[in-house]
């Protein structure tokens, strides 16, 4: 499928925790077909930084806005539109892989299971989909969170330490999977230390580091 | 999607959940079980006493049971992430909480109604007072899960949170416990019982209404 146009717009943003701000006027601007890598030490921000942008938690200052909407107040269209994977993969241990991507797809677009295993396919999860995950290794709980966002309409992917437990396979799939994301006129915004190789596609990096 | 839709799938999910992670619905019914013995042991062979205090003991038994139950109702999914996957999902999150309320209390608070029935039974209670029992549990229980979620999301994921949610929600339990308790002494008395179950059943509307949405606003802050 082919994403229209669509741009997201972090105007101004600060994060507090505590007594200690961890960034403050800080701008982020992504459009269509490009990836955005967020890089920074431990606690630069990246986490949080990402969390604001996708409307989890709440920036101290600031305003998100996509499509120059803000999202805070038109949560429900965004929300159709983001695909998110953080460091708590929402992947329950009890469910199979399978089970897990077929329940996160019927609360957004809901696609035929042959759709659901053929993304677990892709991530080479096939031979293990009916099995518990809580069986399975980090790595393939991990491929089994970016599953979901093959068989969602996101179009924008907010993803944190994607490559996190990841083999070299793993890490190749999915770099090339976010490329595609970006092909088709997706959006990805990655934390992530490591360098991404991403053929033909559009990377710009912001750096999260304090001054 | 309707947001029926999405309340049946969070449900179901929920429920086959449980039936794979057997210790969750096991254990509050042991130890519900547990806690009657204990108060029949306590209160000796004296009949008179027994049929007295049997009723309240149930009650008492099935708040505690509850309380313990209460952590598990959002623990692994926060742990997991699943509640910041259903924070991002395009429905309604109360709608969503409300489903995982459903789910909580049909796997854990419906197999106490229906074993503390048969433990009435068991002792020897009058068929009015059982039937007062069932019936003012059927109402009660729910408000006991859907306050009870209030409390849990409140405190999922704090150290020591266990403890400080029973804290919490106890005094909260204090209304519920006194019609449950006031309509079965009635019945062993042979009054009518109307009444208590009417409030009970107030209660249980006012809880399912409000609910949901303090449930939801506070998993909303404890992952902002």
């Amino acid at each position: 499928m082919h994403h229209k146009f669509n741009q997201l717009h972090g105007i101004d943003l600060a994060c507090v925790r505590g007594e200690e701000t961890i960034f403050s006027e800080l701008e982020v601007h992504a459009k269509s077909a490009e990836v955005v890598q967020l890089q920074g030490a431990n606690g630069s921000g990246k986490t949080s930084l990402l969390r604001i942008l996708c409307g989890i938690s709440q920036p101290a200052e600031g305003s998100v806005r996509w499509n120059d909407i803000e999202t805070a107040t038109e949560a429900e269209g965004f929300r159709r539109e983001i695909g998110y994977v953080g460091h708590r993969r929402g992947v329950c241990e009890d469910l199979t892989p399978l089970e897990n991507v077929l329940f996160a797809n019927a609360l957004g677009t809901p696609r035929p299971e042959a759709e659901c295993l053929q993304a677990l396919t892709r991530l080479g999860l096939a031979h293990v989909a009916g099995i518990p995950t809580r069986l399975l290794s980090a790595g393939q709980n991990q491929r089994t969170a970016l599953a979901r966002l093959l068989v969602s309409d996101a179009a924008c992917w907010f993803l944190d330490e994607p490559f996190t437990a990841l083999d070299r396979g793993g890490r190749e799939v999915i770099e090339a999977v976010i490329a595609e994301h970006a092909a088709a006129g997706g959006i990805s915004i990655v934390a992530t230390h490591q360098p991404m190789t991403l053929t033909d596609t559009n990377v710009r990096t912001l750096q999260l580091d304090r001054t | 999607m309707s947001s029926i839709t999405a309340f049946k799938t969070v449900l179901l999910r929920d429920l086959k959940r449980f039936i794979r992670r057997r210790n969750d619905l096991v254990h509050p019914l042991v130890f519900f079980v547990i806690v009657i013995t204990l108060l029949g042991l306590a209160l000796g062979p004296n009949e008179q006493v027994f049929t007295v205090v049997a009723p309240a003991g149930v009650w008492i038994a099935v708040l505690l049971a509850t309380t313990i139950n209460l952590d598990a109702m959002f623990l692994s999914d926060y742990q997991d992430g699943t509640i910041e996957q259903l924070v991002l999902s395009p429905v309604a999150l109360p709608i969503l909480v409300g489903a995982k309320i459903a789910a909580h209390w049909i796997a854990t608070a419906s197999p106490q109604i229906v074993i503390a029935v048969i433990v009435a039974a068991v002792l020897g209670l009058d068929g009015n007072v059982i039937m007062a029992l069932g019936a003012t549990l059927l109402l009660g229980s729910p408000v006991l899960s859907l306050v009870g979620a209030i409390a849990s999301a409140l405190t999922v994921g704090l150290r020591g949170g266990a403890l400080l949610l029973a804290l919490i929600i106890l005094p909260l339990y204090m209304p519920t416990l006194i019609f449950g308790t006031s309509a079965v002494h009635n019945a062993a008395l042979g009054l009518p019982i109307d009444a208590e179950l009417y409030f009970l059943g107030g209660l249980a509307t006012l809880a399912a209404s409000l609910s949901p949405f303090g449930a939801a606003a506070a998993l909303r802050i404890r992952l902002g």
